[in-house]
């Protein structure tokens, strides 16, 4: 196993700038869901660092296009996270605002579990937990057998890692060596009804991934930076797929929301919208 | 038909690089000719049903058409809901292979029955449905079961079912093919338990009753009006399948009877009972046990036949 410890800046995007777009993700994400009346808040909180990791340092392609062969591919196996996902998307310039401005409107398609085949590099509904992973196995086992170089990248949550049907699919996916593919594990430890290790613990969890012949490594998941240079190492070994277990917060970036099991759910309202504001921006 | 499957998939691996075939570890003895020949456009990916949907999934993004293989109680409800989100929502174009119809797998086992999975699978939407009754029309399926917007099911018997068709038949894959001309009276089977429709009509004539012996093919989706002139001239209508009572040809077809009123003066559905036979059987002495058999299908006809009451006129 492999730790990785922030002590470099590396990379093209500065620190600041990616911790800054990290930023106007959960404002975007406040704004959509005190808009919409809606929860999931904290499930997106906790992966803003990784969704800015990917959109803004390791993706390769044209992230624009359909045809998923000549891009790196991304999968949102949480579901529940879509609401910052979508802001991902804007603030790449994937989506347009007004589509963000509609976020779980009636008739609208953003829905908060994503809708499949609307929005770009969104090919597949998400959250039914445990589907991405195998989703993102044959991905990867498609671009092996046309030996494309590209690369699949998946996000799947503690949830995921309850389903079998996600350890099916990481049984295939160290059998088969699959080196494009990295999985990147949103450890918040808290769940839809109660704290991860009292439900159904997932220790010892890297050990798990190892004997599926996954290279593990792990990485502070709100450490933008730390979280780049790690996938900038993809993969950490030749034929092996890599898991890269990202140590998150639920809620994380507002004080009140952090590492609190109501905020799965609750909608943002009244003055809780300003201080969220405030604290996202450092005010 | 799974021979009929074989053969017409490496025909189409000839044709078209892109067709993939994945099976859940099922294939012993018929597979065999694909996995050495066309290496490129198979996998074995073990006995792990739930993530073969997903990696199918996938698969298609990088341009396979990706045919599932497996027995139709695993490739069916044990990852139901992974065909709903991987496959029904998205309207991915793939083609689910399950063997083993009804009471196909005769003594293995309930476990190993397939029942339910027509009720099942056509009450996803997006979702079509074929049930060929035998090789020649299997393969007829096959060489069409791509040209869909969305999943298709095709449901199979086990192997070495006879041939019902004659060469030069005509096919339609959205319309019912005849297998027997009659006039009064109209068998819809579907699968390989139209034999027993045929041989039922046999015994029928030599009581002076012309029986006509349909085969649905496809269950989903159905034109009424395909049905409608499929039925024509017929009064006394049954459905033959090996399937329970609910969600199968006989709901469907009762379905479209009362949605298109079209006349008739009986309507009676044979189907497999509805519970488990938690006991060993072959595929004949299961059918008889439900009654599926040509000779009680015929006498429960006859009977129905000779009874004035019951039915309507439109």
């Amino acid at each position: 196993m492999k730790k990785i410890t922030n002590k470099s800046n590396s990379g093209k995007t500065s620190r600041k700038s990616l911790e800054q777009i990290a930023r106007n993700m959960r404002r975007l994400t406040i704004e959509m869901a005190a808009k919409a009346g809606t929860g999931h808040i904290a499930s997106g909180f906790s992966i803003c660092e990784i969704l800015t990791a990917l959109y803004f340092h390791a993706l390769r392609g044209d992230l624009s296009k359909q045809d998923c062969r000549k891009r790196d591919c991304f999968m949102l196996s949480k579901g529940h996270g879509a609401i910052s996902l979508y802001a991902a998307l804007y603030l790449k310039g994937l989506i347009p605002k007004a589509l963000i401005d509609s976020y779980m409107k009636n008739g609208s398609r953003m829905t908060a579990f994503p809708t499949p085949k609307y929005l770009p590099g969104i090919d597949f509904s998400s959250g039914s937990l445990g589907h991405g992973l195998s989703v993102a196995c044959g991905m990867a086992l498609g671009k092996k057998r046309d030996k494309l170089p590209s690369r699949i990248f998946t996000v799947l949550s503690e949830g995921d890692c309850q389903e079998g049907s996600t350890w099916e699919a990481a049984l295939f996916a160290g059998f088969h060596k699959l080196d494009n593919l990295t999985v990147i594990i949103d450890h918040n430890k808290l769940q839809a009804f109660g704290a991860t290790c009292d439900i159904l613990d997932l220790k010892p969890f890297e050990d798990k991934w190892n004997s599926f012949n996954f290279s593990v490594c792990e990485v502070d998941g709100h450490d933008v930076k730390a979280i780049c240079r790690v996938l900038e190492r993809q993969p950490l070994e030749t034929g092996k797929p890599s898991v890269i277990i990202a140590h998150t917060v639920k809620g994380k970036g507002v004080s009140f929301m952090e590492n609190l099991l109501e905020w799965h759910y609750l909608p943002v309202t009244g003055r809780h919208i300003d201080l969220a504001l405030k604290e996202i921006a450092g005010e | 038909m799974r021979n009929a499957f074989v053969d017409t998939f490496m025909k189409l691996c000839k044709k078209d690089p892109s067709v993939f075939l994945l099976t859940a570890d099922l294939g012993f003895m018929a597979f065999e000719p694909v996995r050495d020949t066309f290496p490129d456009n198979f996998l074995n990916v073990g006995v792990a049903e739930a993530n073969m949907i997903g990696v199918a999934a996938g698969l298609t993004k990088c341009g396979r058409k990706v045919f599932l293989y497996s027995m139709i109680p695993f490739v069916t409800m044990r990852c139901l809901e992974q065909i709903r989100v991987c496959f029904a929502i998205p309207k991915e174009n793939v083609v689910i292979i399950g063997i083993g119809s009804g009471y196909s797998y005769g003594s293995q086992g309930s476990s190993h029955h397939a029942i339910e999975d027509i009720g099942v699978m056509s009450a996803l939407p997006n979702m079509r449905i074929l049930s060929p009754s035998d090789p020649w029309e299997a393969k007829k399926c096959f060489e069409q079961a791509l040209d869909h917007p969305g999943p298709t099911y095709v449901r199979l018997g086990k192997n070495g079912e006879p041939l019902l068709h004659k060469p030069d038949d005509s096919f339609q894959l959205d319309a019912w093919s005849l297998l027997r001309k009659g006039k009064d009276v109209a068998i819809i089977a579907t699968g390989s338990i139209a034999k027993n429709g045929l041989e039922a009509a046999e015994l029928l004539s030599k009581h002076g009753i012309s029986a006509r012996v349909i085969s649905a093919h496809i269950l989903k989706p159905i034109n009424p009006s395909m049905v409608c002139s499929m039925l024509k001239g017929c009064r006394y209508i049954f459905t033959v399948e090996q399937h329970n009572p609910w969600g199968g040809l006989g709901a469907i077809v009762s379905q479209i009877l009362t949605r298109s009123g079209i006349p008739y003066k009986k309507f009676h559905t044979f189907s497999t009972f509805d519970g488990f036979h938690n006991i060993a059987g072959d595929l004949e002495y299961l059918e008889q046990k439900d009654g599926l058999d040509a000779k009680t299908i015929a006498r429960k006809i006859l009977s129905a036949c000779a009874s004035k009451r019951g039915g309507r006129r439109c």
